[in-house]
Formats: C-alpha cells, sequence, structure tokens
C-alpha cells in the first residue's frame, strides 16, 4: 500500500469524525429511529396505511414511500436521497440480493419462494436478454457494467 | 479470502466484549441447486452447488449507537464445477458488506466504516472506507465517503487506486430536495488505460403539492467532460390508491459507459445515443370484496443505431385470501427491425397456512421468430416451504422449461432459512 492510499482515507475519516462532533451542536429534533418501531408483515407496504403526516426530517409526505409498483420499478430515485430512510426497514442485503459486486445466483432464484417480488430476469433469461439487452442496455449497465458480469464475459469477450 | 478470515478473527474478539444489552442477529441461507447441464457436443455434467449466506448483526455494541453488519457467501460445489466464468473454480465465495457504524442520536449523523455500500446521488459503490453523513441546520445535509474500491473482478485487478465523494444536500419544506454529488476515483481502468473517473451530479425531489412529485437526476462525466444522463420522473396521486407517472430518460452511451470492464459489451466508444419515455398507472384497492391492485405500463426506447422499440404491459395482483397472493401480467415487446419481437405472459400464486407455504410461477414467451428452431418457450416452476420453528423454515422449488435454451429440462432447488435474534427485531 502506497502512502496515497491512507492518507486520503484517513483525512477523510477524520474530517468526517469533526463533521459528525460538529453535528452534536444540532437540535435533537428529526432524528430517525435505527429500526422501525412495527414489525411489518411480509409483502411491500404501503406508508399511508397506517401514517398520515410527513417524515419528521425530510418532512416529505409518507406516500412518498409507499410501496406502489412504481416506487418499487424506480426506486433508484427515492435511494439516491433517502438511504437512511431506506435503511431503518432495510439492511444492506436485502438490496445486495439483486444489486451486488459479485452474485452467482439469479435473484429469481435465491428467492424462489417469492414469486411476488419484483426480480428480475424470472424464466429463461439466457434466450430472452439477447432481446431486452438491445432495447435498454442503460438498465443492465447499473448491475452488470462494472461489476457482477464473470459469467457475461464467457460470452461477451 | 484473506479479508474474510481477518473479519470473522474481528467478530471472534468482538463478541465476548459485548456487554448485556447488545442485540445480537444472525441469518443464514443454505441453498443447495440440482441441474443437469447439456451444451451440444460436450459431456453431460450434473452440478450441485451448494451456497451458503450469511449475516450478523450487533446492535448497542458496549456504546448505545455502535453496530456491526456482516454479509457474505460461499459456494461449494457437491459435483461437477458449476461455475461459469472464464476461471472456473469449485469453491467460491463474496464478502459483501462488513462495517461498524456508529449512529448519534441528532440530526441523523452516522459514521460507518469497512466495507460496505453507498447510495448518494449519482453514487453507487461498493468500497473499503469511511462514511458519514448529518443533517445540518438550515435543511442543508451533507454525506461524505472515501476508501478503496473494491475490486470489480477477479481476473485482473480492475479497481481505482483510492475513491472518494459526497453529496451536499438542501430540503426546503417537504416541498424541495436538491442534491449536488460527486465522485473521484483515481486510476480506474478504462478502455484506454488507467484514468481518473469522475463524476458529478444533480438530483431533484420536487413536490409543489401534495398530490405531484418530480424526481430524477442528471450526471456529468467529468472524464470526457460531457453529459451523461438526464432522467427524470413525474408521479402524481390524484386520488389514494392511484399513482400514474411518467418518465424521461435521455443517456449518451459513450459517456455513461466510459467506465465499463467490459467493453466489448458495454462498448463506449461509440456515439450511440438511448432515449425513453413511457407512463405506468397503477390502481390499488384495498378494501371490498378484497384487496386488487391493476397496474398498465407503456414504454418507448430510442436507439440512434437499433431504431425505435415499445413495450406494453399490465399486471393484475389479487389477495382473494389473507394468505393467497395471486398475479397475471403480459407484455408485449414490439422491437425496431432486426430485434426479436415477442410476447411474456406470466402467472403466480403464493399460498400459506399455519407452518406450510405452497407457491407456484408460470412464465411463458412467445417469440415472433423461432430462436434455435423454437418459438415457444415455457417455464414452470412449483414449490413448498415448511417452517420447523418461527426460525427455521426449509423450502424448495422443482422447475420445468422448455425453452430455447433448456429442452424438457427439470431442475431443483432446496433452501434452508434460519434466524438467530437476541431480541426478536425487525427483518
Ligand atoms: C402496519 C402499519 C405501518 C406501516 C405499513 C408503516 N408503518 Fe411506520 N410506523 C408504524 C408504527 C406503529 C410506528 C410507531 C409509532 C409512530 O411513531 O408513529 C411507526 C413509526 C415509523 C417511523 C418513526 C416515526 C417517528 O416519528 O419516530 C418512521 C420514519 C416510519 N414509521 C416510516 C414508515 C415508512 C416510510 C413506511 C412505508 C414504507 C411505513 N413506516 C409503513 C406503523 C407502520
Ligand atoms: C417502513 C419500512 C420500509 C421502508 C422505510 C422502506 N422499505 Fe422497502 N420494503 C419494505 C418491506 C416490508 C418490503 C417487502 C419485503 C418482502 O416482502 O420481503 C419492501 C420491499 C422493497 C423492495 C422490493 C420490492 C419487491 O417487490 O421486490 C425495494 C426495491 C425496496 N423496498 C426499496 C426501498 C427503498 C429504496 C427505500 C428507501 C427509499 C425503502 N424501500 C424504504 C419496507 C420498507
Ligand atoms: C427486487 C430487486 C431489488 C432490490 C431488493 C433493490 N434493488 Fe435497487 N435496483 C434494482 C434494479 C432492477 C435496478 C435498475 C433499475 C433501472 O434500470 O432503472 C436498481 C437500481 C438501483 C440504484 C441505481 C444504481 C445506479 O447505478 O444508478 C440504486 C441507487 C438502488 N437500486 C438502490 C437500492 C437500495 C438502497 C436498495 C435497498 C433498500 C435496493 N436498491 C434494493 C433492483 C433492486
Ligand atoms: C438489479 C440488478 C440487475 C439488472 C438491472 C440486470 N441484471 Fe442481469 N443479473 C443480475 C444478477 C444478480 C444475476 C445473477 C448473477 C449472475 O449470473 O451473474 C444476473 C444474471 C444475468 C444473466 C445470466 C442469467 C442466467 O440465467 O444465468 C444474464 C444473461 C443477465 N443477467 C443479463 C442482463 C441484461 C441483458 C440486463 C439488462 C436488460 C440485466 N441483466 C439487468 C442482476 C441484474
Ligand atoms: C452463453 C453466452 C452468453 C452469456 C453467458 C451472456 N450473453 Fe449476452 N448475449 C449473448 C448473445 C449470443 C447475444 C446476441 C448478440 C447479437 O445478437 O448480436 C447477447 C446479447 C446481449 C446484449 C445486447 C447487446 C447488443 O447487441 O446491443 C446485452 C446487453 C447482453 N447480452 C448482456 C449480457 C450480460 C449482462 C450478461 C451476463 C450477466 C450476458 N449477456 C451473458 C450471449 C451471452
Amino acid at each position: 500500500m502506497n502512502r496515497v492510499t491512507w492518507t486520503i482515507p484517513a483525512a477523510l475519516g477524520f474530517g468526517m469524525l469533526l463533521m459528525t462532533a460538529c453535528s452534536q451542536l444540532l437540535p435533537a429534533s428529526g432524528n430517525l429511529p435505527s429500526t422501525h418501531p412495527e414489525a411489518l408483515p411480509q409483502g411491500r407496504p404501503v406508508c399511508t396505511e397506517c401514517h398520515e403526516a410527513t417524515l419528521k426530517d425530510s418532512l416529505k409526505p409518507y406516500a412518498v414511500f409507499d410501496h406502489t409498483p412504481s416506487f418499487v420499478k424506480d426506486h433508484r430515485f427515492a435511494a439516491q436521497s433517502e438511504e437512511r430512510t431506506c435503511a431503518i426497514c432495510h439492511k444492506q442485503s436485502f438490496c445486495t440480493d439483486c444489486h451486488a459486486n459479485h452474485n452467482e445466483i439469479k435473484p429469481s432464484l435465491k428467492l424462489g419462494d417469492r414469486p411476488d417480488r419484483d426480480l428480475v430476469h424470472r424464466g429463461d433469461y439466457m434466450t430472452r436478454h439477447k432481446f431486452e439487452g438491445k432495447l435498454d442496455p442503460t438498465g443492465c449497465y447499473r448491475c452488470h457494467g462494472r461489476a457482477n458480469n464473470e459469467k457475461c464475459v464467457t460470452c461477451h469477450r | 479470502m484473506k479479508r474474510l478470515a481477518s473479519m470473522a478473527t474481528l467478530l471472534a474478539l468482538l463478541l465476548p466484549s459485548m456487554a448485556a444489552g447488545v442485540e445480537i442477529g444472525a441469518d443464514g441461507t443454505t441453498i443447495i441447486r440440482i441441474e443437469e447441464r447439456s451444451v451440444p457436443g460436450f459431456a453431460k455434467q450434473t452440478v450441485a452447488p451448494a451456497t451458503q449466506y450469511l449475516g450478523f448483526d450487533a446492535e448497542d455494541i458496549s456504546i448505545k449507537g455502535l453496530s456491526m453488519h456482516f454479509y457474505g457467501w460461499g459456494r461449494l460445489d457437491l459435483a461437477d464445477d458449476s461455475a461459469e466464468s472464464t476461471t472456473p473454480r469449485s469453491t467460491d465465495g463474496n464478502f459483501t458488506y462488513g462495517y461498524l457504524q456508529y449512529r448519534f442520536d441528532k440530526a441523523n449523523a452516522r459514521v460507518k466504516a469497512g466495507r460496505f455500500f453507498v447510495y448518494e446521488g449519482i453514487a453507487a459503490e461498493q468500497i473499503d472506507g469511511v462514511y458519514a453523513r448529518t443533517d445540518l441546520n438550515k435543511g442543508f445535509t451533507i454525506a461524505a465517503f472515501g476508501g478503496i474500491p473494491v475490486r470489480l473482478d477477479r481476473d485482473g485487478m480492475t479497481k481505482g487506486k483510492y475513491i472518494g465523494g459526497g453529496r451536499l444536500g438542501y430540503r426546503y419544506g417537504g416541498i424541495l430536495d436538491l442534491g449536488v454529488s460527486g465522485l473521484h476515483e483515481a486510476d480506474s481502468p478504462t478502455l484506454y488505460g488507467k484514468e481518473k473517473r469522475q463524476m458529478l451530479g444533480g438530483d431533484i425531489w420536487f413536490s409543489p403539492h401534495r398530490m405531484v412529485e418530480l424526481s430524477g437526476r442528471s450526471s456529468y462525466n467529468g472524464t470526457t467532460e460531457e453529459i451523461a444522463e438526464h432522467s427524470y420522473l413525474l408521479s402524481v396521486r390524484p386520488v389514494s390508491g392511484l399513482t400514474a407517472a411518467v418518465h424521461y430518460t435521455d443517456i449518451r452511451l459513450k459517456d455513461y459507459f466510459a467506465f465499463t470492464n467490459v467493453p466489448s459489451l458495454f462498448n463506449p466508444n461509440n456515439g450511440d445515443k438511448f432515449r425513453s419515455h413511457g407512463a405506468t398507472v397503477s390502481y390499488r384497492i384495498t378494501k371490498l370484496p378484497f384487496p386488487a391492485e391493476v397496474s398498465l405500463e407503456y414504454r418507448h426506447f430510442k436507439r440512434d443505431s437499433k431504431g425505435n422499440s415499445d413495450r406494453y404491459g399490465g399486471e393484475i395482483r389479487l389477495t382473494p385470501l389473507d394468505k393467497l397472493n395471486t398475479g397475471v401480467s403480459y407484455a408485449r415487446i414490439a422491437a425496431a427491425n432486426g430485434i426479436m419481437s415477442y410476447n411474456e405472459a406470466r402467472a403466480f400464486a403464493m399460498y400459506s397456512y399455519g407452518r406450510f407455504s405452497v407457491n407456484l410461477d408460470a412464465i411463458g414467451n412467445i417469440y415472433d421468430d423461432s430462436v434455435y428452431g423454437k418459438k415457444d418457450s415455457y417455464e414452470i416452476t412449483g414449490g413448498c416451504g415448511y417452517a420447523i420453528t418461527p426460525s427455521l423454515r426449509v423450502s424448495g422449488e422443482a422447475t420445468y422449461a422448455d425453452t430455447p435454451w433448456y429442452d424438457k429440462d427439470v431442475r431443483g432447488l432446496l433452501r434452508l432459512n434460519y434466524s438467530y435474534n437476541s431480541k426478536g427485531a425487525a427483518q
């Protein structure tokens, strides 16, 4: 390891510690809980069935987080600014079931007992991917472009 | 593997020091797949890979707010080699994440150190390093991370030297959430050799009225010095249960794919532009006669190099009984000339009764022209599960497939899920 690899994270780490130390000066209101206080049943939650007002930190209405088909399909928009909110209910392993650096089993096989989940690549994807991949390769890039492509390179060299 | 071993040692050292009040959770999944693979011209292979996923979480270790999280998997082949890789091996594994987190009791402030995933604005990265975020006064928020990127594949050293980035956000009264985010990776491997990887982005969430919401992002590739992506989504919720959304995406592949490690597949060396727009509508009824959800989707894809394609789809989900979930869906993909057009239909059902559960999934594709001599392709999966105890469950599925890829093929999968929780916390 050369010096750069260590000094930069170390400097960043120090900066961050300082930053979070300063955050102690901030008011305590608006802190989200570490876990959701109520255990939720299996299946996509509709926040507004139980919550009325707005989230206490961002003041966004709970309806923004209702897990509708559109929320699930486009969750990347919610995740880009709200990862801390997702983390109330989701461990990182929930997300890595679908996207990680190195996955070997298709999500639809790993979670084969959950046909209600919105999992990519159901059925014979080896055939279908040749067509779907041409329609929109940018979606594929998000999961296979820089990672999780060890299998792809057996054919795509 | 070395990292895995040192994580395990760290775990072993930390475990005894965890005082009372620590909440420990462990969960594991063992999956054994049984498949016969026959590629014409090659000997038939029976593969039975056993994959072990293991997660470990400890909350409030010694200090309130300090937690540890760990996840990884390993695979062992019980029969022939199963790996589909250019460098096959009979065992494999991945250390997905392992980090310590400290949550302050104010302002959603937290620090993480170790290996983890970061999602901040345009950054979606797996790093070995540190992360911190906090809310600031007057609606500002800040997040920063730095460290070493996790190697992208194992054949080469395809990762940069170090990575850093973050997001600065501004929120206003439940109406607006704006973010500026950036990412810098030194010596990232690209098609053109080791280059810096720089991305800059802006993201928005804007809700002028509680029924209307605009979200999206734009990103700028600081290395190619061009805009890479615009993606925007406008949703309206006129009445409870009804959501309608339109979206628009515009991506320059040259700049979006610039940092791929498979340039043969995600070719950054062309001027192709990708554009897409579409709409989704979904309606959910929660009460009488029983819960149901209908959704319709339309997408239009435009690629300069390949032409215009459309996707029309719809799905109906019904929950006629408390523990019975069913769904049917259909989609028509009308592709541009030179790309296969096809239909896709799917039906599923899931039912649980006491400790037992059953699930069924059938998916069919009808291609407009034949692929490897077949136009119709279908796959049916049936499975069942039994919860031996609330924290130990066995399940399994059998799949029958008659598709261009699999000729009258039967595959099986066995799964064991177990969890331990010292307090009985959430998922
Ligand atoms: C089955 C009912 C139910 C559903 C569905 C539900 N919650 Fe909750 N939630 C609760 C209860 C009960 C509490 C604890 C009481 C409270 O703080 O309102 C809670 C608390 C919270 C809190 C902490 C509030 C605070 O002020 O500390 C957040 C944040 C939260 N929920 C977010 C969500 C989000 C986001 C969703 C949808 C993805 C959701 N919840 C879905 C029942 C539910
Ligand atoms: C109040 C808890 C709660 C919050 C907050 C929450 N989720 Fe979820 N989410 C759930 C539950 C429960 C499920 C269903 C899991 C299951 O059925 O196994 C789910 C499912 C999902 C799914 C999978 C849907 C499918 O059908 O496969 C995605 C993706 C998802 N959530 C993303 C997010 C993102 C991104 C955020 C943050 C912006 C978030 N969630 C916030 C509780 C929550
Ligand atoms: C059910 C599978 C599934 C789960 C679970 C899931 N995702 Fe995703 N995620 C996807 C898919 C599919 C895409 C690509 C979507 C697209 O093409 O627009 C994606 C894309 C993303 C992106 C955009 C990445 C990029 O490079 O632009 C982010 C960020 C993201 N997900 C965050 C999360 C977080 C955070 C969680 C956990 C709370 C999560 N996801 C859970 C399926 C999933
Ligand atoms: C949410 C992340 C995600 C997205 C988006 C995604 N994939 Fe995948 N894909 C996976 C995972 C996880 C696997 C299983 C691991 C593996 O085989 O490498 C997989 C496996 C595959 C496989 C092997 C399938 C098999 O039967 O073994 C192909 C082919 C594939 N993906 C192509 C694509 C194409 C083409 C796209 C874009 C249209 C795409 N993927 C989009 C996550 C994703
Ligand atoms: C068994 C061989 C094989 C494997 C493994 C494979 N592919 Fe493919 N892929 C093909 C073939 C054949 C085509 C069609 C090429 C053509 O028509 O020009 C294709 C086409 C594609 C396309 C469309 C490319 C274009 O022409 O624009 C994408 C995207 C794609 N594959 C992604 C993936 C990804 C991602 C993976 C790994 C997760 C993967 N493929 C694994 C054989 C494979």
